[in-house]
Protein backbone atom coordinates (compact mmCIF):
# COMPACT_ATOMS: atom_id res chain seq x y z
CA UNK A 1 0.00 0.00 0.00
CA UNK A 2 1.52 3.31 -1.10
CA UNK A 3 0.29 5.68 1.57
CA UNK A 4 3.18 8.02 0.93
CA UNK A 5 2.21 8.45 -2.71
CA UNK A 6 -1.35 8.93 -1.69
CA UNK A 7 -0.50 11.68 0.78
CA UNK A 8 1.61 13.42 -1.83
CA UNK A 9 -1.18 13.14 -4.37
CA UNK A 10 -3.70 14.45 -1.91
CA UNK A 11 -1.44 17.42 -1.09
CA UNK A 12 -1.00 18.15 -4.77
CA UNK A 13 -4.71 17.92 -5.39
CA UNK A 14 -5.45 20.17 -2.46
CA UNK A 15 -2.90 22.78 -3.61
CA UNK A 16 -4.37 22.91 -7.09
CA UNK A 17 -7.91 22.83 -5.84
CA UNK A 18 -8.57 19.69 -7.86
CA UNK A 19 -10.00 17.87 -4.89
CA UNK A 20 -13.15 19.90 -5.18
CA UNK A 21 -13.32 19.51 -8.94
CA UNK A 22 -16.20 17.61 -10.48
CA UNK A 23 -14.05 15.59 -12.90
CA UNK A 24 -15.50 12.08 -12.95
CA UNK A 25 -13.47 9.40 -11.24
CA UNK A 26 -12.94 5.79 -12.06
CA UNK A 27 -11.70 2.86 -10.09
CA UNK A 28 -9.15 0.78 -11.90
CA UNK A 29 -8.58 -2.73 -10.70
CA UNK A 30 -6.19 -5.34 -11.92
CA UNK A 31 -6.68 -8.96 -11.03
CA UNK A 32 -4.07 -11.52 -11.87
CA UNK A 33 -5.27 -15.02 -12.56
CA UNK A 34 -2.22 -17.26 -12.31
CA UNK A 35 -1.42 -19.83 -14.93
CA UNK A 36 -1.52 -23.17 -13.16
CA UNK A 37 0.03 -26.35 -14.30
CA UNK A 38 -2.73 -28.81 -13.48
CA UNK A 39 -4.12 -31.77 -15.37
CA UNK A 40 -7.64 -30.38 -15.52
CA UNK A 41 -7.89 -26.62 -15.70
CA UNK A 42 -11.08 -24.60 -15.61
CA UNK A 43 -11.11 -20.83 -15.48
CA UNK A 44 -11.94 -19.63 -11.99
CA UNK A 45 -15.15 -17.98 -10.95
CA UNK A 46 -14.19 -14.60 -9.48
CA UNK A 47 -16.22 -12.21 -7.35
CA UNK A 48 -15.13 -8.67 -6.48
CA UNK A 49 -17.09 -6.69 -3.94
CA UNK A 50 -16.92 -4.04 -1.23
CA UNK A 51 -17.57 -4.82 2.41
CA UNK A 52 -18.28 -2.32 5.14
CA UNK A 53 -16.65 -2.41 8.56
CA UNK A 54 -19.19 -5.04 9.70
CA UNK A 55 -18.06 -7.19 6.77
CA UNK A 56 -21.41 -6.83 5.08
CA UNK A 57 -21.34 -6.71 1.29
CA UNK A 58 -22.39 -3.18 0.31
CA UNK A 59 -21.48 -3.12 -3.38
CA UNK A 60 -20.90 -5.80 -5.97
CA UNK A 61 -18.24 -4.83 -8.48
CA UNK A 62 -17.87 -7.96 -10.61
CA UNK A 63 -18.89 -11.59 -10.70
CA UNK A 64 -17.16 -13.58 -13.41
CA UNK A 65 -18.71 -16.96 -14.12
CA UNK A 66 -20.13 -19.10 -16.91
CA UNK A 67 -22.85 -16.59 -17.71
CA UNK A 68 -23.55 -18.05 -21.14
CA UNK A 69 -24.16 -21.69 -20.22
CA UNK A 70 -27.58 -22.99 -21.20
CA UNK A 71 -30.33 -23.23 -18.58
CA UNK A 72 -28.28 -21.00 -16.28
CA UNK A 73 -26.16 -24.03 -15.47
CA UNK A 74 -23.23 -21.73 -14.78
CA UNK A 75 -25.04 -20.63 -11.63
CA UNK A 76 -24.66 -24.12 -10.17
CA UNK A 77 -21.14 -23.38 -8.99
CA UNK A 78 -21.67 -19.83 -7.76
CA UNK A 79 -22.07 -21.24 -4.25
CA UNK A 80 -18.38 -22.18 -4.36
CA UNK A 81 -17.57 -18.48 -4.13
CA UNK A 82 -18.81 -19.21 -0.67
CA UNK A 83 -18.26 -15.89 1.08
CA UNK A 84 -19.62 -13.88 -1.81
CA UNK A 85 -22.49 -16.34 -2.14
CA UNK A 86 -23.38 -15.96 1.51
CA UNK A 87 -22.99 -12.21 1.70
CA UNK A 88 -24.59 -11.26 -1.55
CA UNK A 89 -25.00 -13.84 -4.29
CA UNK A 90 -27.71 -15.97 -2.78
CA UNK A 91 -30.05 -13.01 -2.45
CA UNK A 92 -29.40 -11.74 -5.99
CA UNK A 93 -31.27 -12.39 -9.15
CA UNK A 94 -28.53 -13.56 -11.51
CA UNK A 95 -27.17 -12.24 -13.79
CA UNK A 96 -26.61 -8.82 -12.22
CA UNK A 97 -26.57 -6.00 -14.75
CA UNK A 98 -23.14 -4.43 -15.11
CA UNK A 99 -21.68 -6.87 -12.57
CA UNK A 100 -21.96 -10.34 -14.10
CA UNK A 101 -19.42 -11.17 -16.76
CA UNK A 102 -17.72 -14.15 -18.36
CA UNK A 103 -14.80 -16.00 -16.81
CA UNK A 104 -11.30 -14.86 -17.78
CA UNK A 105 -8.23 -16.85 -18.79
CA UNK A 106 -4.95 -16.73 -16.87
CA UNK A 107 -3.32 -13.29 -17.13
CA UNK A 108 -3.67 -9.81 -15.69
CA UNK A 109 -7.14 -8.41 -16.16
CA UNK A 110 -7.96 -4.74 -15.90
CA UNK A 111 -11.50 -3.86 -14.92
CA UNK A 112 -12.59 -0.23 -14.65
CA UNK A 113 -15.61 0.99 -12.68
CA UNK A 114 -16.75 4.51 -13.58
CA UNK A 115 -18.34 7.12 -11.41
CA UNK A 116 -21.96 7.41 -12.43
CA UNK A 117 -22.07 3.72 -13.37
CA UNK A 118 -20.84 2.02 -10.22
CA UNK A 119 -22.44 2.47 -6.83
CA UNK A 120 -18.98 2.40 -5.29
CA UNK A 121 -18.63 6.17 -5.67
CA UNK A 122 -21.80 6.79 -3.70
CA UNK A 123 -20.68 4.90 -0.63
CA UNK A 124 -20.68 7.13 2.45
CA UNK A 125 -17.33 7.95 4.03
CA UNK A 126 -16.04 5.16 6.24
CA UNK A 127 -13.93 2.06 6.52
CA UNK A 128 -14.36 -0.62 3.90
CA UNK A 129 -12.57 -3.53 2.32
CA UNK A 130 -12.14 -4.68 -1.24
CA UNK A 131 -12.67 -8.39 -1.41
CA UNK A 132 -11.70 -10.66 -4.26
CA UNK A 133 -12.67 -14.31 -4.11
CA UNK A 134 -11.72 -16.91 -6.70
CA UNK A 135 -12.88 -20.51 -6.95
CA UNK A 136 -11.94 -23.00 -9.60
CA UNK A 137 -13.84 -26.13 -10.59
CA UNK A 138 -11.87 -29.20 -9.39
CA UNK A 139 -9.36 -26.68 -8.07
CA UNK A 140 -8.82 -24.45 -5.11
CA UNK A 141 -10.36 -21.33 -3.70
CA UNK A 142 -8.81 -18.15 -2.35
CA UNK A 143 -10.08 -14.89 -0.91
CA UNK A 144 -8.20 -11.62 -0.52
CA UNK A 145 -9.51 -8.83 1.68
CA UNK A 146 -7.92 -5.35 1.44
CA UNK A 147 -9.13 -2.78 3.97
CA UNK A 148 -9.28 0.91 3.02
CA UNK A 149 -10.70 4.20 4.17
CA UNK A 150 -13.02 6.06 1.84
CA UNK A 151 -14.01 9.72 1.93
CA UNK A 152 -15.72 9.83 -1.43
CA UNK A 153 -12.77 11.40 -3.25
CA UNK A 154 -9.52 9.75 -2.32
CA UNK A 155 -8.13 6.30 -2.23
CA UNK A 156 -4.59 5.13 -1.71
CA UNK A 157 -3.36 2.73 -4.33
CA UNK A 158 -4.00 -0.66 -2.85
CA UNK A 159 -2.56 -4.00 -3.67
CA UNK A 160 -2.25 -7.48 -2.26
CA UNK A 161 -0.69 -10.70 -3.36
CA UNK A 162 -2.54 -13.96 -3.57
CA UNK A 163 -0.79 -17.24 -3.06
CA UNK A 164 -2.60 -19.87 -5.10
CA UNK A 165 -5.72 -19.03 -7.03
CA UNK A 166 -5.01 -15.31 -7.29
CA UNK A 167 -1.86 -13.37 -8.19
CA UNK A 168 -1.48 -9.64 -7.62
CA UNK A 169 -4.65 -7.66 -7.07
CA UNK A 170 -4.58 -3.84 -7.28
CA UNK A 171 -7.05 -1.01 -6.87
CA UNK A 172 -6.49 2.63 -7.72
CA UNK A 173 -8.57 5.72 -8.25
CA UNK A 174 -8.11 7.72 -11.45
CA UNK A 175 -9.74 10.57 -13.23
CA UNK A 176 -11.93 9.20 -15.99
CA UNK A 177 -10.09 10.28 -19.17
CA UNK A 178 -13.39 10.58 -21.03
CA UNK A 179 -14.97 12.96 -18.57
CA UNK B 1 -51.62 -37.40 7.91
CA UNK B 2 -51.88 -39.49 4.80
CA UNK B 3 -52.12 -43.26 4.89
CA UNK B 4 -48.73 -43.87 3.36
CA UNK B 5 -47.04 -41.75 5.98
CA UNK B 6 -48.90 -43.53 8.76
CA UNK B 7 -47.80 -46.91 7.48
CA UNK B 8 -44.25 -45.75 7.24
CA UNK B 9 -44.44 -44.56 10.81
CA UNK B 10 -45.67 -47.78 12.28
CA UNK B 11 -43.21 -49.83 10.21
CA UNK B 12 -40.42 -47.75 11.49
CA UNK B 13 -41.41 -47.52 15.10
CA UNK B 14 -39.68 -50.65 16.30
CA UNK B 15 -36.34 -49.54 14.98
CA UNK B 16 -36.77 -46.04 16.33
CA UNK B 17 -37.37 -47.19 19.87
CA UNK B 18 -34.59 -49.73 19.68
CA UNK B 19 -32.23 -47.03 18.50
CA UNK B 20 -33.25 -44.60 21.21
CA UNK B 21 -32.39 -47.06 23.94
CA UNK B 22 -28.89 -47.69 22.58
CA UNK B 23 -27.32 -44.28 22.62
CA UNK B 24 -24.19 -45.29 20.76
CA UNK B 25 -26.31 -45.91 17.70
CA UNK B 26 -26.79 -42.64 15.98
CA UNK B 27 -29.53 -41.92 13.48
CA UNK B 28 -28.58 -39.66 10.62
CA UNK B 29 -29.68 -38.23 7.32
CA UNK B 30 -26.88 -37.03 5.13
CA UNK B 31 -27.72 -35.03 1.99
CA UNK B 32 -25.19 -34.72 -0.84
CA UNK B 33 -25.49 -30.91 -0.67
CA UNK B 34 -26.65 -28.52 2.01
CA UNK B 35 -26.13 -25.30 0.05
CA UNK B 36 -27.01 -24.97 -3.63
CA UNK B 37 -27.00 -22.17 -6.19
CA UNK B 38 -29.17 -22.04 -9.27
CA UNK B 39 -32.58 -23.70 -9.28
CA UNK B 40 -32.48 -27.16 -10.80
CA UNK B 41 -30.67 -29.86 -8.91
CA UNK B 42 -30.83 -33.37 -7.57
CA UNK B 43 -29.95 -34.10 -3.99
CA UNK B 44 -29.23 -37.64 -2.85
CA UNK B 45 -29.60 -38.56 0.80
CA UNK B 46 -28.13 -41.39 2.83
CA UNK B 47 -30.16 -42.53 5.83
CA UNK B 48 -28.75 -44.85 8.45
CA UNK B 49 -28.23 -45.77 12.07
CA UNK B 50 -24.56 -46.24 12.87
CA UNK B 51 -21.89 -45.80 15.48
CA UNK B 52 -19.49 -43.78 13.35
CA UNK B 53 -20.57 -40.52 11.79
CA UNK B 54 -21.28 -40.56 8.92
CA UNK B 55 -20.40 -44.11 7.90
CA UNK B 56 -23.09 -46.74 7.58
CA UNK B 57 -22.16 -49.75 9.71
CA UNK B 58 -25.27 -50.87 11.54
CA UNK B 59 -28.83 -50.57 10.23
CA UNK B 60 -30.49 -48.78 7.30
CA UNK B 61 -33.28 -46.27 7.72
CA UNK B 62 -36.20 -46.90 5.39
CA UNK B 63 -36.54 -44.16 2.76
CA UNK B 64 -40.36 -44.46 2.98
CA UNK B 65 -40.17 -43.11 6.51
CA UNK B 66 -38.78 -39.81 5.27
CA UNK B 67 -40.63 -36.73 4.07
CA UNK B 68 -39.35 -33.85 1.98
CA UNK B 69 -40.92 -30.56 2.97
CA UNK B 70 -40.40 -27.98 0.23
CA UNK B 71 -39.82 -24.27 0.88
CA UNK B 72 -43.50 -23.48 0.21
CA UNK B 73 -44.76 -26.29 2.47
CA UNK B 74 -45.57 -28.79 -0.31
CA UNK B 75 -44.36 -32.35 0.09
CA UNK B 76 -41.59 -33.37 -2.29
CA UNK B 77 -41.25 -36.76 -3.94
CA UNK B 78 -38.73 -39.35 -2.91
CA UNK B 79 -37.20 -41.06 -5.93
CA UNK B 80 -34.80 -43.94 -6.52
CA UNK B 81 -35.36 -45.17 -2.99
CA UNK B 82 -33.27 -48.14 -1.95
CA UNK B 83 -32.99 -49.80 1.41
CA UNK B 84 -29.83 -51.80 1.80
CA UNK B 85 -28.73 -53.71 4.86
CA UNK B 86 -26.88 -50.83 6.46
CA UNK B 87 -27.91 -47.75 4.48
CA UNK B 88 -31.09 -46.37 2.99
CA UNK B 89 -30.75 -43.92 0.13
CA UNK B 90 -33.00 -41.81 -2.08
CA UNK B 91 -32.99 -38.74 -4.32
CA UNK B 92 -35.20 -35.71 -4.42
CA UNK B 93 -35.47 -33.05 -7.06
CA UNK B 94 -34.88 -29.47 -6.08
CA UNK B 95 -36.57 -26.84 -8.21
CA UNK B 96 -37.74 -24.19 -5.77
CA UNK B 97 -35.77 -21.47 -4.08
CA UNK B 98 -35.41 -21.52 -0.32
CA UNK B 99 -34.95 -24.08 2.40
CA UNK B 100 -36.05 -27.72 2.12
CA UNK B 101 -36.46 -29.85 5.23
CA UNK B 102 -35.77 -33.58 5.10
CA UNK B 103 -37.68 -35.11 7.99
CA UNK B 104 -38.15 -38.48 9.58
CA UNK B 105 -40.77 -38.20 12.30
CA UNK B 106 -41.52 -41.15 14.52
CA UNK B 107 -44.22 -41.43 17.12
CA UNK B 108 -45.88 -44.18 19.01
CA UNK B 109 -46.46 -45.92 22.32
CA UNK B 110 -44.36 -48.33 24.27
CA UNK B 111 -45.77 -50.36 27.17
CA UNK B 112 -43.94 -52.41 29.80
CA UNK B 113 -45.36 -54.71 32.41
CA UNK B 114 -44.58 -57.91 34.27
CA UNK B 115 -46.62 -61.05 33.78
CA UNK B 116 -45.92 -64.31 35.58
CA UNK B 117 -42.55 -63.00 36.72
CA UNK B 118 -41.57 -62.24 33.12
CA UNK B 119 -40.88 -58.76 31.71
CA UNK B 120 -43.24 -57.97 28.83
CA UNK B 121 -43.32 -55.10 26.41
CA UNK B 122 -45.28 -53.94 23.43
CA UNK B 123 -44.97 -51.17 20.88
CA UNK B 124 -47.63 -49.74 18.67
CA UNK B 125 -50.15 -47.00 18.31
CA UNK B 126 -52.76 -46.36 20.96
CA UNK B 127 -55.45 -48.47 19.27
CA UNK B 128 -53.12 -51.46 19.03
CA UNK B 129 -52.21 -51.23 22.70
CA UNK B 130 -55.87 -50.98 23.71
CA UNK B 131 -56.84 -53.89 21.52
CA UNK B 132 -54.13 -56.05 23.09
CA UNK B 133 -55.56 -55.27 26.52
CA UNK B 134 -52.28 -53.77 27.66
CA UNK B 135 -53.92 -51.21 29.93
CA UNK B 136 -55.54 -53.98 31.99
CA UNK B 137 -52.16 -55.55 32.82
CA UNK B 138 -51.03 -55.19 36.37
CA UNK B 139 -48.21 -52.71 36.88
CA UNK B 140 -48.22 -51.53 33.28
CA UNK B 141 -46.38 -48.29 32.45
CA UNK B 142 -46.76 -46.55 29.11
CA UNK B 143 -44.40 -44.23 27.27
CA UNK B 144 -45.45 -42.01 24.41
CA UNK B 145 -42.61 -41.09 22.11
CA UNK B 146 -42.22 -38.41 19.43
CA UNK B 147 -38.84 -38.09 17.78
CA UNK B 148 -37.64 -36.16 14.80
CA UNK B 149 -34.59 -36.75 12.67
CA UNK B 150 -33.93 -34.05 10.14
CA UNK B 151 -31.63 -32.01 7.99
CA UNK B 152 -31.98 -28.95 5.79
CA UNK B 153 -30.96 -28.10 2.23
CA UNK B 154 -31.08 -24.57 0.85
CA UNK B 155 -31.25 -23.27 -2.70
CA UNK B 156 -30.13 -19.64 -2.93
CA UNK B 157 -31.47 -17.58 -0.02
CA UNK B 158 -32.22 -19.51 3.20
CA UNK B 159 -35.86 -19.40 4.33
CA UNK B 160 -37.46 -20.52 7.60
CA UNK B 161 -41.05 -21.46 6.73
CA UNK B 162 -40.28 -25.19 6.88
CA UNK B 163 -39.34 -24.85 10.56
CA UNK B 164 -42.80 -23.64 11.61
CA UNK B 165 -43.68 -25.17 14.98
CA UNK B 166 -46.39 -27.79 15.31
CA UNK B 167 -46.40 -27.23 19.08
CA UNK B 168 -45.59 -30.86 19.83
CA UNK B 169 -42.31 -32.44 20.83
CA UNK B 170 -38.87 -30.88 20.47
CA UNK B 171 -38.52 -28.58 17.51
CA UNK B 172 -35.60 -26.63 16.08
CA UNK B 173 -35.71 -22.85 15.86
CA UNK B 174 -33.34 -21.42 13.22
CA UNK B 175 -32.07 -18.38 15.16
CA UNK B 176 -28.97 -18.99 13.06
CA UNK B 177 -30.05 -20.76 9.91
CA UNK B 178 -28.65 -24.33 9.74
CA UNK B 179 -27.52 -23.73 6.15
CA UNK B 180 -25.56 -20.62 7.07
CA UNK B 181 -22.85 -22.03 9.32
CA UNK B 182 -19.18 -21.16 9.10
CA UNK B 183 -16.24 -22.26 11.23
CA UNK B 184 -15.13 -19.96 14.07
CA UNK B 185 -18.33 -17.97 14.16
CA UNK B 186 -20.66 -18.07 17.12
CA UNK B 187 -24.10 -19.26 16.14
CA UNK B 188 -27.36 -19.56 18.07
CA UNK B 189 -29.71 -22.52 17.83
CA UNK B 190 -33.11 -22.48 19.51
CA UNK B 191 -35.31 -25.33 20.66
CA UNK B 192 -38.98 -25.55 21.53
CA UNK B 193 -40.58 -28.14 23.76
CA UNK B 194 -44.28 -28.44 22.98
CA UNK B 195 -44.20 -25.01 21.40
CA UNK B 196 -42.48 -23.23 24.31
CA UNK B 197 -38.79 -22.31 24.65
CA UNK B 198 -37.10 -25.46 25.97
CA UNK B 199 -34.99 -24.42 28.94
CA UNK B 200 -32.41 -26.79 30.39
CA UNK B 201 -32.29 -29.12 27.41
CA UNK B 202 -29.00 -30.99 27.06
CA UNK B 203 -27.83 -30.78 23.48
CA UNK B 204 -25.00 -32.96 22.20
CA UNK B 205 -23.02 -31.83 19.19
CA UNK B 206 -20.30 -33.83 17.48
CA UNK B 207 -18.41 -33.48 14.24
CA UNK B 208 -18.48 -36.32 11.75
CA UNK B 209 -15.45 -38.33 10.67
CA UNK B 210 -14.94 -39.59 14.21
CA UNK B 211 -13.38 -42.65 12.62
CA UNK B 212 -10.30 -40.55 12.01
CA UNK B 213 -9.66 -39.25 15.49
CA UNK B 214 -9.03 -40.72 18.92
CA UNK B 215 -11.26 -38.42 20.93
CA UNK B 216 -15.03 -38.53 20.49
CA UNK B 217 -15.07 -34.72 20.52
CA UNK B 218 -18.59 -34.55 21.89
CA UNK B 219 -19.77 -31.15 23.15
CA UNK B 220 -22.73 -30.98 25.51
CA UNK B 221 -24.53 -27.66 25.84
CA UNK B 222 -27.54 -26.74 27.94
CA UNK B 223 -30.24 -24.42 26.63
CA UNK B 224 -30.86 -21.13 28.46
CA UNK B 225 -34.20 -19.61 29.51
CA UNK B 226 -34.90 -18.73 25.86
CA UNK B 227 -34.34 -22.36 24.90
CA UNK B 228 -31.14 -21.44 23.07
CA UNK B 229 -27.54 -22.56 22.88
CA UNK B 230 -24.60 -20.63 21.51
CA UNK B 231 -21.92 -22.63 19.83
CA UNK B 232 -18.95 -22.13 17.55
CA UNK B 233 -17.33 -24.79 15.46
CA UNK B 234 -13.54 -24.97 15.42
CA UNK B 235 -13.47 -26.95 12.25
CA UNK B 236 -15.54 -27.10 9.10
CA UNK B 237 -17.28 -30.38 8.45
CA UNK B 238 -20.54 -32.21 8.83
CA UNK B 239 -21.96 -32.24 12.32
CA UNK B 240 -24.56 -34.21 14.22
CA UNK B 241 -26.77 -32.79 16.95
CA UNK B 242 -28.96 -34.73 19.34
CA UNK B 243 -31.23 -33.84 22.22
CA UNK B 244 -34.07 -35.46 24.09
CA UNK B 245 -36.42 -34.85 26.96
CA UNK B 246 -38.53 -37.13 29.14
CA UNK B 247 -41.30 -36.21 31.51
CA UNK B 248 -44.09 -37.82 33.51
CA UNK B 249 -47.51 -36.97 32.21
CA UNK B 250 -50.09 -38.37 34.60
CA UNK B 251 -51.95 -41.44 33.49
CA UNK B 252 -53.38 -42.89 30.31
CA UNK B 253 -56.26 -45.36 30.64
CA UNK B 254 -55.24 -45.76 34.26
CA UNK B 255 -51.58 -46.53 33.49
CA UNK B 256 -48.75 -44.14 34.43
CA UNK B 257 -47.73 -42.26 31.29
CA UNK B 258 -44.39 -40.74 30.44
CA UNK B 259 -43.50 -38.69 27.38
CA UNK B 260 -40.25 -38.89 25.51
CA UNK B 261 -39.30 -36.35 22.88
CA UNK B 262 -36.21 -36.39 20.71
CA UNK B 263 -34.60 -34.31 18.01
CA UNK B 264 -31.59 -35.28 15.91
CA UNK B 265 -30.12 -33.13 13.17
CA UNK B 266 -27.24 -33.12 10.74
CA UNK B 267 -25.79 -29.93 9.33
CA UNK B 268 -22.73 -28.63 7.55
CA UNK B 269 -20.19 -26.06 8.69
CA UNK B 270 -18.17 -24.41 5.92
CA UNK B 271 -14.68 -22.95 6.17
CA UNK B 272 -14.49 -19.16 5.83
Amino acid sequence: MKTKTQSALKAALLSTGCLQSTAALQLETTIEIPRLSVAEYHRPYVAVWIEDSDRKAVENLSVLYDVKMSNDEGETWLKDLRQWWRKSGRSQDMPIDGVSGPTRPPGIHRIVYRQGESGFFNLPAGNYAFVVEASREVGGREMIRIPFEWDGQNLPELSAQGSRELGTVTFKLQTNPES
Amino acid sequence: MNKRYQNALSCFLGLALAASTASAHRLWLLPSSHVLSGTDHWVTVDAAVSNDLFFPNHVALAPESIQIIEPDGEFGTIENAMKGHIRGTFDFHVSKEGTYRVLNQREGYFARWTEGGEGKRMRGDLAELKEAGVFAKEGVAVMKSLSRLETAVTVNNPTVDVFASTGEGIEFVPVTHPNDLFANETVTFGFLLNGEPAEGLEVEVVRGDDRYRDEPGLQTLVTDAEGQIEISFDEPGRYWLDTSSSQDAGTLEGAPLSLRYGLTMTFEVLPE
